[in-house]
């Protein structure tokens, strides 16, 4: 049996698999399962085919095989690489002169095979390699993929909490469309001054002339984005479910991807007729929402045979990092640009959709790699990162590039509401700082309490500012609303600030007395 | 044994990085999953040839021993 398939050549296959099922692998938490169907047919599909012509060529089914898998090597390692080499700040420069050597290696593989002898070992050993990386990918998806199987989304994960009672419930019977902006990693204005030099009050000045109640002591509940943005839209903390889950991010991570996507906020308006509205923000959890009745999306990207192609966030991610990406990176990146101004542009149009409608929409904005300047130019996105210097000098033409658009994008929606809307500007919680002990499990109390300051400014007519305060956190925002605008009863949670890292994200650091 | 080992050391290097609103390509993971992929992969060479290497070095040492 072992000898029978020692003698299988699949190797070719194995190589066609392995990059995509890493790349799946390694940032796994951020994307579903359903994202590796067309990769993965795509290039097994694209793998036989050159395998067929190779094989046409060279008459040897081994020879073929081999070349096939260095080339898929060499194709689906391009940019890892290019990265590893030291990427556009070494002396390699562009991604383009990578293709020469890369060209070369390629002509060498060919020759020795061609005159290689001992085709068996070599074949063992093209099948070893990917093999073993392929079953580690695998395990972890399949450990993962059985863990969210046996997960359920709580029936409502909210403990009955000791808070206080809001009065003026149900005070405003009028529905209004709700507006739930979110401008990831957007910093505080103190922060912004202290650490960016830059004051932000024209901005916050606009808001507050236009009737904008500002958080001027906001904090973000959590540090991350999806645990932040599912907090507030859940209406809850994750206290319980922490104790009842462990703090490992693998099990507990796919249980709030569903509680993302059908959270509670969105739930409770559709029950009360809303249509609900998600932008596409290029992020797997927030790209398309379950519960959403619309979701946007410009199918924008890349065309074939004159016929566009709707490339996602993760083959568009992915597809960087094979050697298309000197050819199709900027294509890649102009498009997911596009997809924000686009997104900018269709938020200000819905004032003239009918109904009531709840609209969702998280921009990637001024959350690094900046895409932008502060005019809206094109920045190269390659080796920002988030905590680099380099992603912290292009944080501040991001931010004023995002000033400029939500002028316009409020400005337009107030202006052809009726009536009022309900605006929420938030981020999910503040800047990625280039200070030493940023995302680590133990920073300075001034490091995590600038992580933690967010932007948090509210239009809520018709009173209801009135229960807003200057320490409010995301957690309370729904809160307040339901029960002022739609008589509910929900408490108002005390105001926790919980700090984590990225490698135990669910390892909450409760730092709300410390950076009061 | 050596393989458990090193299919171990493998597994810490595929754990998922946090979630933090951007894909990450993983190049540093990428280019160790792939050293260590060589090492084993090289490793099991070594095993399949290792009467041919081990009778290689024999006939070398035969060759110099007579030489001198």
């Amino acid at each position: 049996m072992l000898k029978r398939i020692r003698c299988l050549i699949i190797h070719p296959i194995l190589f066609a698999v392995y990059p995509i099922l890493f790349f799946y692998s390694y940032n796994i938490s951020e994307l579903r399962l359903q994202v590796l169907a067309i990769p993965l047919a795509t290039s097994i599909l694209g793998t036989l085919i050159l395998w067929i012509i190779i094989h046409l060529f060279l008459k040897d089914i081994q020879k073929s095989a081999l070349i096939v898998s260095f080339f898929v090597f060499l194709f689906y390692s391009f940019a890892h690489f290019y990265n590893f080499l030291g990427g556009a700040s070494s002396d390699l420069g562009t991604t383009e002169n990578l293709l020469i050597p890369y060209f070369g290696s390629f002509l060498i593989m060919v020759v020795l095979v061609k005159r290689m002898k001992k085709l068996r070992v070599a074949t063992n050993l093209f099948t070893i390699f990917p093999a073993v990386l392929l079953v580690i990918s695998a395990s972890n998806i399949i450990s993962f993929e059985m863990d969210k199987l046996g997960q359920q989304v709580p029936t409502y994960p909210i403990k009955e909490s000791e808070g206080v009672q809001v009065k003026g419930s149900g005070q405003s019977q009028i529905k209004r469309d709700i507006y739930f902006i979110v401008l990831d990693a957007y910093a505080r204005d103190d922060v912004l001054k202290e650490d960016y030099g830059y004051d932000n009050a024209p901005f916050l000045n606009f808001l507050k002339e236009n009737g904008f109640y500002i958080a001027s002591k906001s904090r973000a509940n959590y540090a991350f984005t999806h645990i932040s943005l599912t907090s507030t839209l859940n209406l809850t903390y994750f206290d319980n479910l922490i104790s009842e889950f462990g703090t490992e991010k693998e099990i507990i991570d796919p249980l709030l991807y569903q509680m993302l996507h059908q959270n509670k906020a969105a739930e409770y308006l559709k029950s009360r007729g809303y249509t609900v509205i998600n932008f596409d923000s290029n992020w797997g959890p927030t790209e398309k929402m379950q519960i959403a009745d619309i979701n946007t999306n410009k199918a924008k990207v890349l065309t074939f045979f004159e016929q566009p192609l709707d490339i996602d966030y993760f083959l568009s991610s992915f597809l960087q990092t094979t050697a298309l990406s000197p050819f199709i990176s900027e294509t890649l990146l102009n498009s997911r640009r596009d997809k924000i101004k686009y997104n900018l542009e269709r938020l200000a149009q819905v004032p003239y959709m009918k109904g009531n409608k709840f609209v969702i929409a998280h921009f990637l904005l001024p959350h690094p790699p900046a895409p932008f300047d502060e005019n809206g130019n094109p920045i190269a996105e390659d080796g920002q990162g988030l905590y680099t210097d380099r992603a912290a000098n292009y944080y501040l033409g991001a931010l004023k590039f995002t000033n400029k658009k939500i002028r316009q994008v409020v400005e337009k929606i107030l202006a052809h509401s009726d009536p009022e809307p309900i605006i929420i500007i938030e981020s999910d919680h503040g800047p990625f700082l280039t200070e030493p002990d940023q995302g680590t499990e133990t920073p300075s109390l001034t490091t995590a309490s600038k992580k933690m300051s967010n932007l948090s400014a509210y239009y809520l007519p018709d009173g209801g500012d009135k229960l807003l305060y200057e320490s409010i956190t995301p957690v309370n925002t729904f809160r307040i609303i339901f029960n002022y605008y739609f008589g509910a009863n929900y408490e108002i949670l005390p105001d926790k600030v919980y700090y984590s890292w990225g490698n135990a994200a669910y390892k909450f650091y409760d730092f709300t007395n410390q950076i009061k | 044994m050596i393989v458990k080992i090193l299919i171990l050391i493998l597994a810490f290097f595929v754990f998922p990085k946090p979630a933090q609103a951007y894909l990450d390509p993983g190049a540093g993971s990428y280019i160790i999953q792939v050293l260590i992929g060589t090492v084993l992969a090289v490793l099991y060479l070594i095993k399949t040839l290792w009467k041919q290497i081990t009778l290689g070095v024999q006939n070398l040492v035969k060759y110099f021993f007579k030489k001198s």
